[in-house]
């Protein structure tokens, strides 16, 4: 049985306790309009093209059966693969003489993962770490998800799963014997809003956070704080609300960044949120963040900036 | 209150904005408002311009006195005549103090001057055989310094007509000429090696044995010398041998006469200064540093100041007596901390004056440079490289880290200039609270103290040099990190010899590719090893590669041992056999064999691209049937021009450093070959040659002498650097390239040390949680036997860097929860607010 995986990122220090191995699945239920990695929404493999490694030797225009690539060898970064017409069939990939196109999301095999994390065992026994499993959305890919977790807990690691919510119960339930700790997104709590801002409801998403807060699992609520959207007072008092009723110890506020708008730009996809501020930088932000922080003061959980 | 000037100065880490904060920066000794530290900062800013690659003045004084002192000495014995010229530079060298600096004495003319020794001529085999036009030593002189008309005139009139065939590298040149053609054609033509660590510098590397002289004082070493000299009997001597070291004895002794000189003439101007000063609190410190000046190093030391003066004499002097770089202090903390406990526990002195005093001591350090010409491409920043090591364990295996071992840190960070440089020598049962201290340093940027693993190099003195426990575990390091044994403990001292040059490493794995001729020069330089084209199996040409590897060790092993010949035979380590007790005892020469152990090691650069080029080869021709031999070596030769498929697939084959058993295992079997190659010799002083594995930035300079090589690298392209993995190798993070350095590098055979290069941004260091998963990270390197490593912070200067040369910054992550990215591959736009980031909160 295979997963179509994007990326597995050794040595992650901000996804969970100690030195972590993060296991990036592709595809996810959710579009969040903030989403830095958009090249884990779908399910299938991408083309992704990287303007800052090309060389302009006009190769991939050559080789292209479909003409899906720009022959204007200047054209913006993303509008250089003509998404309609191209096919994944990768001469281009084979043909650039550096690495600015690749094809991103490969499928691999449980083993072929877990030979991956197994590698730096040592580190995470030193330092209390293990892997995280992240995306996208693991369990949208719930079969595989649960083979592989469950393939490193019987290795005696320590796992993780971040995940967006919006998953099915029963694989939650399957899941939830090999996961000591859930990394768990909560977005917006107001539903129309959420609808709007994610594509989907979030009824799903809190009863599934009821249901393990039910079930004593170790949770780390991750809020990202995106200015203007999430950030509204009446979503932060819902959420301290939400955080009190459930008794949950710890939550991860992710100040939002603009590092991700590149990637928008190599998968050709439309960003909307291109000229909102980074928190980190702007002393705008800043602000949002104190105010941010001083809601969630009495709600009773440990606070964590950027996880 | 009131010091001598009242400036406030704002000291460099809130200027540019470091990350001073945790457990390190709460405990430090001195507040960065004190007096004390004020006046640190103040002198530190005023010498930041020099500092800076600011240029210094180049001055003949030392040069001019030593050439007269050589016209009048002719007839005497060279060791004599070296003392001699030595002695006269102490008496009439001038003398010069920064203001408000504690410490007198210099290595040169004075503070921001560069002095040299003649006798060391920088001029390369070929300038020399077409008989080196003056006038470019003095126009490249004049780019990299200050350099006078009146300085240049007596260069030109006075020093090069003397010397230019009298330094010790003609000597050296011609018994290669005379006798070693073929190692003589191969340094000019082969491109294996550069030689620029033999040609116009002194014996660098070494570690003098201070605490004799600051326990007894030179008065009394001198009266021992001459009782040893007294012992000798020219009516019955043993052989020829006796008279040479009655010469090294009283070569010693006229040397140190000089030196009490030099000190008496640095009293006799602190007493001056302190006549002309009327503030009443520096004028009192000039009095003190006057009697300290009178005392030592003549006597021995018993106050921390005298302690430090003293040392600084002696380490100054070496440097000016010797040339070189990296004269150093070995285990400082251990056996410097009785003068501190001392003083401390008398009540002379406060901690807070013995901080300031050890901060002043450390910005002396930074007053000049070597002399540095030809060298510069190669060995960039041009610091003087003395070390100093902190912590580790003792002869016993247990951990040293004390008080001192604070106190030096908190100096680098105070003064953190690039000398000294600090290595902190780690063990397994290393102090959590230090090790995350010392962390907390790094963090401040600048890449100091460098990381050393005494689980590692201990085991590679002892069965690589032949060293008992107790003398390796007292070992310190020097240089970049070459491990030598410290004459501070048991006068145990080495004459490591620690650089033979830097070795091109895949150089000749390229001449087994061609049949021995080098295809960047097209000349034959090294036996022909069979066309590969004819080679039906990997063996055939991994006999091929080992039959040129062990010809251009030869070569290398010959020009040293020549080297070491002409050195002791026509310019005796006078100064240098004065301060190791091996040489100072039985009068032997440091070079013929002086010191108590011995060695001759090399730094090979490459290995990254060697170890992938062996893994392209067998991958390609001989493993997937890719490519043919005969097709690879015309693409190569063609520079990958029209073969850029070919060229992916090779770069694509595996490579080292990413954590792949099968790349790593080529990187490792191609090292075996280098350190049996290096091994198998003896060196003319003593013991056999070592290998290490640093660079510093000529990996630059030899990828220019490369043609292009099956690991996808082009024709010139920089070499990787040191241990690192090659820009070509996908980049798996810091614990991946971790394992591979470890499964590659054997670290009981590479005693002559590495550097293993790992760069963070900041944003991995930000918050506790992410140091204390650094400090693991370290934990696992000590762990897994790992010899050395050192963390570069990247500031903005390297992001900007980044962006320019994004090639050679593949290794630069972005890490964000929840998100990867490589910052080479963000766009102009990213780049620039992660850098903006940077530069508003910290």
């Amino acid at each position: 049985m295979k997963g179509i995986i994007t990326h597995i990122q050794r040595y992650s220090i901000h996804d969970g306790p100690g030195i972590r191995t993060v296991v990036f699945f592709k595809g996810c239920p959710l579009s969040c309009l903030w989403c830095c990695n958009p090249e884990t929404q779908s399910f299938e493999p991408e083309l992704e093209f990287i303007q800052s490694l090309c060389t302009r030797c006009g190769r991939c225009v050559a080789v292209c059966p479909e003409n899906a690539v720009n022959p204007e060898l200047n054209c913006p970064e993303n509008e250089k693969i003509v998404r309609q017409y191209c096919t994944l069939c990768g001469r281009c990939v084979i043909a650039c003489p550096t690495t600015a196109l690749r094809i991103v999301g490969e499928e691999k095999t449980v083993k072929q993962v877990l030979d991956e994390v197994l590698r730096d065992k040592a580190f995470y026994r030193r330092s209390g770490g293990g892997v995280t499993l992240s995306g996208g959305e693991p369990l949208a890919q719930p079969e595989f998800a649960i083979n592989l977790i469950k393939a490193c807990h019987d290795c005696n690691l320590h796992t993780a799963i971040e995940t967006s919510g919006l998953v099915s119960l029963i694989h939650l339930q399957q899941i939830f014997k090999y996961t000591d700790l859930f990394l768990f997104d909560i977005k917006y709590i107001e539903r129309s809003k959420h609808i709007q801002w994610t594509g989907v409801s979030n009824e799903i998403i809190l009863t599934n956070l009821r249901w393990l807060i039910e079930q004593n699992a170790n949770v780390v609520l991750r809020v990202p704080l995106v200015p203007g959207y999430t950030t509204d007072e009446s979503n932060l008092h819902d959420l301290a609300k939400l955080v009190r009723e459930l008794k949950i110890k710890e939550i991860d506020l992710m100040p939002f960044h603009q590092l991700g708008r590149d990637k928008y730009h190599h998968f050709g996809k439309p960003y909307q949120l291109g000229e909102l501020m980074d928190m980190r930088v702007s002393n705008e932000g800043k602000q949002i963040l104190n105010q941010v922080m001083s809601v969630f003061e009495n709600c009773g959980a440990k606070i964590v900036i950027g996880g | 209150m009131s010091n001598v000037n009242v400036q406030k100065v704002t000291p460099w880490w809130v200027k540019s904005n470091a990350p001073w904060q945790g457990k390190f920066f709460s405990r430090m000794v001195l507040d960065p408002d004190s007096p004390g530290e004020q006046r640190i900062q103040r002198i530190r800013a005023s010498m930041l311009n020099y500092y800076e690659d600011g240029k210094r003045r180049l001055s003949c004084n030392q040069a001019i006195i030593i050439t007269n002192s050589y016209r009048e000495t002719e007839g005497l014995h060279p060791a004599i005549r070296r003392a001699l010229a030595m002695k006269k530079v102490f008496e009439e060298i001038p003398i010069d103090l920064l203001p408000e600096q504690l410490f007198m004495g210099s290595q040169s003319s004075g503070p921001h001057i560069i002095d040299f020794n003649p006798y060391f001529m920088p001029y390369s085999p070929e300038e020399w055989e077409a008989s080196a036009d003056l006038d470019t030593y003095i126009d490249e002189a004049a780019t990299r310094y200050i350099f006078l008309k009146e300085d240049q005139k007596a260069f030109r009139e006075i020093i090069w007509p003397y010397w230019k065939n009298r330094s010790r590298e003609v000597y050296f040149f011609n018994e290669l000429k005379m006798y070693d053609i073929e190692v003589w054609n191969f340094i000019k033509y082969g491109q294996a090696a550069i030689y620029s660590p033999l040609i116009g510098n002194g014996q660098a590397h070494t570690i003098q044995d201070y605490s004799t002289f600051l326990k007894k004082g030179l008065l009394i070493v001198m009266d021992e010398i001459r009782e040893r000299l007294a012992d000798i009997d020219p009516s019955n001597p043993q052989g020829v041998e006796t008279f040479e070291r009655r010469n090294n004895y009283q070569a010693m002794l006229i040397a140190a006469e000089g030196l009490l000189i030099y000190a008496k003439r640095n009293a006799k101007l602190a007493y001056d200064l302190s006549e002309k000063e009327s503030n009443p609190q520096r004028k009192a410190e000039l009095i003190e540093m006057a009697r300290i000046c009178e005392k030592v190093p003549a006597q021995p030391a018993s106050t921390w100041w005298e302690a430090l003066q003293s040392f600084h004499f002696l380490r100054a002097a070496t440097c000016m007596a010797e040339s070189g770089d990296s004269h150093s202090a070995g285990r400082f903390d251990l056996y410097m901390l009785p003068f501190l406990q001392n003083d401390l526990r008398s009540g002379n002195i406060t901690r807070e004056k013995a901080q300031e005093l050890l901060e002043a001591f450390f910005l002396k350090w930074n007053e000049t440079r070597a002399f540095k010409l030809k060298l510069s491409v190669g060995s960039a920043g041009g610091s003087n490289n003395g070390k100093i090591n902190i912590g580790g364990i003792d002869e016993h295996g247990n951990d040293v880290t004390n008080e001192l071992s604070y106190m030096l840190l908190e100096a680098h960070a105070h003064v953190h200039l690039n000398d000294p440089n600090l290595s902190v020598r780690l063990h397994r049962e290393t102090p959590g609270e230090f090790l995350d201290q010392v962390l907390e340093v790094i963090r401040l940027g600048g890449g100091l103290p460098i990381l050393i693993n005494d689980e590692a190099i201990i085991p590679s003195l002892v069965s690589c040099v032949g060293v008992k426990l107790k003398d390796a575990r007292n070992y310190g390091d020097v240089g970049c990190q070459e491990n030598i044994t410290d004459p501070n403990f048991g006068g145990a001292d080495m004459n490591g010899r620690n650089n033979s040059g830097w070795i091109n490493l895949p150089k000749p794995i390229e001449l087994a590719l061609f049949n021995g001729k080098n295809p960047v020069n097209g000349i034959q330089v090294s036996p022909q090893t069979g066309d590969p084209r004819t080679f039906t199996s990997m063996q055939q040409f991994l006999d091929a590669v080992r039959i040129q590897i062990d010809f251009a060790v030869k070569m290398n092993v010959i020009a040293n041992n020549v080297y070491d010949f002409t050195f002791t035979r026509y310019y005796p380590l006078v100064f240098h056999n004065l301060m190791h007790p091996g040489p100072r005892s039985s009068g032997l020469d440091m070079n013929a064999g002086g010191c108590k152990y011995n060695s001759t090691g090399c730094l090979a650069i490459g290995m990254a691209n060697a170890g992938d080029m062996l893994s392209a080869i067998d991958y390609l021709i001989f493993q997937q049937h890719i490519t043919t031999w005969d097709q690879l070596l015309i693409a190569l030769e063609n520079n990958w021009d029209g073969y850029e498929d070919l060229r992916k697939q090779a770069i694509n084959a595996p490579k080292y450093g990413c954590d792949d058993e099968y790349a790593d295992r080529w990187a490792r079997y191609l090292l075996n070959l280098y350190y049996d190659a290096y091994e198998y010799h003896m060196t003319t002083h003593g013991g056999h040659f070592v290998s290490g594995l640093i660079s510093m930035s000529n990996y630059v300079v030899l990828g220019k002498q490369l043609g292009a090589t099956p690991d996808g690298r082009r024709a010139g392209e920089p070499l990787a650097d040191a241990t690192s993995p090659s820009p070509y190798a996908p980049n798996k993070g810091p614990t991946a390239a971790l394992r591979s350095m470890t499964r590659a590098i054997d670290h009981s055979r590479v005693p002559n040390g590495i550097t293993f290069n790992q760069r963070f941004n900041f944003t991995t260091l930000a918050t506790e949680r992410d140091m204390n998963k650094w400090s693991d990270l370290v934990r696992e390197f000590i762990e897994s036997q790992g010899v050395e490593v050192q963390y570069t912070i990247v500031d903005n200067d390297i992001l900007r860097k980044a962006q320019q040369h994004p090639e050679e910054f593949r290794d630069l992550f972005v890490r964000v929860g929840g998100y990867s990215a490589l910052f080479v591959e963000l766009s102009r736009e990213t780049q620039d607010s992660i850098i903006a980031r940077h530069e508003q909160s910290l």
